[in-house]
């Protein structure tokens, strides 16, 4: 097991837009800070529901793409370097004799003085084929999600799904693949038009009311047989990788388990975003309190709040009011030039 | 040709009855049959536009997760029997009702508007030729 030994200041888990946030607005209050995601990349909800829509309500912005709005929020939060660790699922906390706090994932530990949980609706877990064979293959020519681009490059691929993941990801791979088809069980895409419109002027052979019946091969896949629906009539693909998107299911998963005051799966939190666990903070969809509406304006809201209280509590001498931003950078870099003259 | 077997779905208010395969979701029963129920986050129980409320067969329909439940809670003209479309899979008959905002209401409003000009019309000819008689009362039906 990988263990970091350093003791953050604090530790966000959920690398969505208020987790992101509140990276940022750790640093601005100086204190360091480390951010973990289960998922491959950053922005939450942004990047993995709605990658290619617009919002609208965030304020400064009149529009902007949710993926622009992902990177500026990852690009604000990169001024301070905070340690950003993903596809790494945190499974449980621990309470050390300092006061500090543990926290164990699927692949190492991490020590910080305050948690802040900004893990929206939990984690998105990949919805299963149903398939005998499937399990057989899975992470062994059948995946779930997208790691690496590059570990598609020359293979024959297999995309299912109809929403907006499975036909982004086969646009996005159609070149470097040495064959693709995409199967959907439908003929209605869930996906934007915009991208079925693509989708079918692509090199990528489509099947719609289709489902993947069986998968071939013994210690890796050599062909996949479909079915036809509206015809009842079975084909053989002749893949080696198959890509599965058909959808998420959240889940707030092991910390569920760790005694947070729940209100169905989201937490309870005080005015200052504090949990009834000692040291550990929530803000954004997971937190709730009286009056609470889940948007990502709010969201950032309750991280600067959470992340204020935090500072006061882990160093007293820090205000809890932050100041002004305008006035705090001026000083901040009159400060740095003193230093070096 | 009906199939005993498979389970059937009634959409209302556009009271369209459909067949649907066991385990399939209500988002996608409506899909594959034309049937307009918003669906933003692609299915995924993250925004509760495919908000649906069960008239019959509630019993018929896989178990609620807390995290349908929560995101269900934002969903405009929550009831009891309020489920997510994309979230709920069939096992039996049921009739839902697509409440009644959003793009359903939007096309409504459409019929609703030409049907009002269209009766402004009338009762403007009708004055114009008769100018003792008041316009008639444009508002209410749309039929
Ligand atoms: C289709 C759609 C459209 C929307 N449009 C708007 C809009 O226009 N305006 C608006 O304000 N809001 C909108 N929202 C809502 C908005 O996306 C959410 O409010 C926002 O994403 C919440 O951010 P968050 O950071 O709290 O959580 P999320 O974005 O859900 O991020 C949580 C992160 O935590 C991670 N995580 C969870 N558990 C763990 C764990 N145990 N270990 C490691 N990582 C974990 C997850 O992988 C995820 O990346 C929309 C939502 C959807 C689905
Ligand atoms: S489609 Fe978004 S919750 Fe069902």
């Amino acid at each position: 097991m990988n263990t970091d030994q350093k003791t953050y200041d604090i530790t966000v888990i959920g690398a969505g837009p208020v987790g992101l946030f509140a990276a940022y607005y750790a640093g601005f209050r100086d204190l360091n800070c480390k951010i973990i995601d289960c998922l491959p990349q950053i922005g939450g909800q942004l990047t993995t529901l709605y990658p290619q829509k617009f919002v609208y309500d965030v304020a400064g912005f009149p529009k902007i793409l949710a993926t622009d709005l992902a990177l500026n929020l990852h690009k604000q939060a990169q001024q301070y370097n905070p340690k950003i660790c993903l596809e790494e699922k945190v499974q449980q906390i621990f309470y050390l004799e300092d006061r500090a706090i543990k926290l164990t994932t699927d692949k190492a530990e991490h020590f910080s003085k305050k948690v802040i949980l900004t893990a929206g609706a939990g984690v998105f877990t990949p919805r299963k084929l149903e398939p005998e064979s499937a399990k057989k293959f899975e992470n062994r020519g059948l995946y779930y999600m997208v790691k690496d681009t590059e570990f598609f490059r020359g293979k024959k691929l297999l995309v299912i799904g109809g929403g907006d993941t499975a036909l982004d990801w086969a646009l996005h791979l159609k070149d470097m693949a040495k064959g693709i088809y995409l199967i959907h069980r439908s003929n209605k895409f869930l996906a934007a038009a915009s991208s079925v419109r693509q989708l079918m002027n692509s090199n990528i052979e489509v099947h719609t009311h289709t489902e993947l019946k069986e998968i071939l091969g013994n210690d890796h896949i050599q062909g996949a047989i479909i079915v036809d629906k509206s015809v009842n009539q079975e084909k053989t693909l002749d893949v080696d990788t198959i890509l599965c998107c058909i959808g998420y299911t959240p889940n707030l998963g092991p910390i569920k388990e760790w005694g947070l005051e729940l209100a169905g799966s989201t937490i309870k939190v005080n005015p200052r975003m504090e949990t009834n666990l000692s040291g550990v903070y929530a803000a954004g969809d997971v937190a709730t309190y009286e009056g609470k509406l889940r948007l990502i304006c709010t969201g950032f809201s309750d991280a600067a709040v959470a992340v204020n209280y935090a500072a006061h509590s882990i160093y007293p001498e820090l205000r809890v009011f932050p100041g002004y931003s305008t006035n705090v950078m001026e000083q901040k870099e009159e400060e740095k030039l003193a230093h070096k003259t | 040709m009906v199939d005993e077997l498979m389970p059937k779905v009634t959409f209302l208010p556009v009271n369209k009855t459909v067949e649907a395969e066991e385990g399939q979701s209500l988002l996608d029963v409506a899909m594959d049959n034309d049937i307009r129920l918003e669906h933003n986050c692609g299915g995924n129980c993250a925004c509760s536009t495919c908000h649906v409320i069960v008239k019959d067969g509630m019993e018929k329909l896989s178990r609620k997760t807390e995290e349908e439940q929560d995101e269900l809670e934002e969903a405009e003209g929550l009831a009891p029997t309020s489920r997510l479309g994309c979230q709920s899979k069939i096992y039996g008959d049921i009739i839902v009702e697509i409440p009644p905002y959003r793009s359903s209401l939007l096309n409504e409003d459409v019929t609703k508007i030409e049907a009002l000009i269209k009766e402004k019309e009338k009762a403007l000819n009708l004055s114009r030729s008769n100018p003792a008689s008041q316009p008639s009362q444009t508002e209410g039906k749309t039929e």
